[in-house]
């Protein structure tokens, strides 16, 4: 009986034949019923020194959320139904793989990343003293800090990654990031589905990509409700401990 | 060998559900990877009812008082073994649904982006453009 997937490296095959120019920057931006502001995230995403492409992954949205980013200006990569938020970016991770983009940055369409800070993000990565670089919160404190349960959490996660593997990081649950070819491959063979950046962080520096934060200011949602509840967060913490244990003994991708 | 009423009782709800499993095989409405486990845990209670001194053997060797509680532990084992197996099996569903609505996206997105949610306003995924020729 074989019920494993169609083996990845389909991936490496679809990018060698594909055809179109290829992009150098790619921005992703998950987007799940965000119509009150995914047309603000890319209007300055496209306002941003570097030229990039904005992809908008709309997440099955039932509010008009591809439109509206269409009408900003953005390719919108629709999903069929919602898919959450890990697949939503692996999508987005994919669909840039396959048409070989040099960079892969992730901007959320909740609009509390400030895309002006993709200059920042990038430049480690053009100058090759990274592979993957976060956008860190907590690097300077600036900006919104979120609740302190939360930054609880969010130190835990850094001492646990610490203590794994040995990297050593400000904001591990960042959702602002960019990776380059290489690293951007990796993950988007595999990216786990629902709180998937603590995750993605270990089987990063497990495969021995050099990690890079660099300060970037949150702000708060401008509408809308967040995607984590009060009452989820224990849970969320327990489960991305668990996760993260579990990914330091998982086989390499 | 003396048959016991609570071993009549056994045996037939085992073929009883037995008897249900092959029909639904019959009818195709069990796929061929799922339904083997499904047999073996409908064809069990048969053999273990019907067979008893070595299950009262091992019963009597681990120490256990109350010997048909062995059976018991036994059947509470192999349902905790198939819900296992069927998870393993959602698990790699939805792993697989997931991949086919992100390439059924990329494709849409290839395809015809005038097509998806964008309508006119679509913007087919090209080449960086500078800010300045937006």
């Amino acid at each position: 009986m074989n019920r494993s997937d169609p083996p990845d490296s389909g991936l490496e095959a679809l990018r060698k034949t594909s055809a179109q120019t290829p992009i150098d920057v790619l921005v992703v931006v998950p987007a799940y019923n965000e119509v009150g502001n995914v047309g603000r995230v890319v209007e300055e995403t496209r306002r941003c020194s570097e030229p990039v492409t904005i992809l908008v992954i709309d997440d099955g949205s039932v509010d008009g959320t591809g439109a509206a980013a269409a009408k900003a200006g953005a390719s919108v990569l629709q999903l069929p139904f919602n898919c959450g938020i890990g697949a939503s970016v692996q999508a987005g991770l994919r669909c840039g793989v396959e048409r070989g983009c040099h960079i892969i940055a992730r901007i959320d369409g909740d609009g509390q990343h400030d895309p002006a800070v993709l200059p920042k993000l990038l430049a480690p990565l053009r100058d090759g003293s990274a592979d993957f670089v976060i956008g860190s919160r907590y690097l300077t404190n600036e900006g919104f800090q979120s609740t302190s349960a939360r930054r609880m959490g969010i130190r835990w996660f850094a001492t646990l990654l610490r203590l794994t593997c040995g990297i050593r990081v400000s904001d591990p649950t960042s959702g602002c990031w960019a990776a380059n070819e290489r690293a951007a491959v990796l993950l988007a063979e595999e990216y786990s589905s629902d709180y998937p950046e603590v995750d993605a962080l270990v089987r990063l520096a497990r495969s021995g990509f050099e990690i890079r934060e660099v300060p970037t200011r949150m702000r708060e949602r401008p509408s809308g409700n967040s995607s984590i509840g009060r009452l989820d967060g224990l849970y969320y913490m327990a489960k991305v401990t668990i996760a993260l244990l579990v990914a330091r003994i998982r086989p390499k991708v | 060998m003396e048959i016991r009423l609570f071993q009549t009782v056994a045996a037939l709800s085992s073929i009883a559900l037995t008897v249900i499993v092959v029909e639904l095989i019959r009818r195709r409405r069990l796929k061929d990877e799922l339904w083997l486990p499904w047999l073996i845990v409908a064809i069990a209670p048969l053999v273990t009812s019907l067979w008893i001194s070595p299950w009262a053997a091992l019963a009597r060797w681990l120490g256990i008082q109350y010997e048909p509680a062995l059976l018991l532990g036994f059947a509470i084992l192999l349902c905790f073994a198939l819900l296992l197996y069927l998870t393993v099996v959602v698990s790699g569903l939805m792993r697989q649904n997931l991949r086919l609505a992100q390439e059924l996206g990329i494709l849409r997105l290839r395809l015809d982006p005038a097509e998806t949610s964008g309508g006119e306003y679509a913007t087919p995924l090209t080449s960086d453009q500078s800010p300045e020729s937006r």
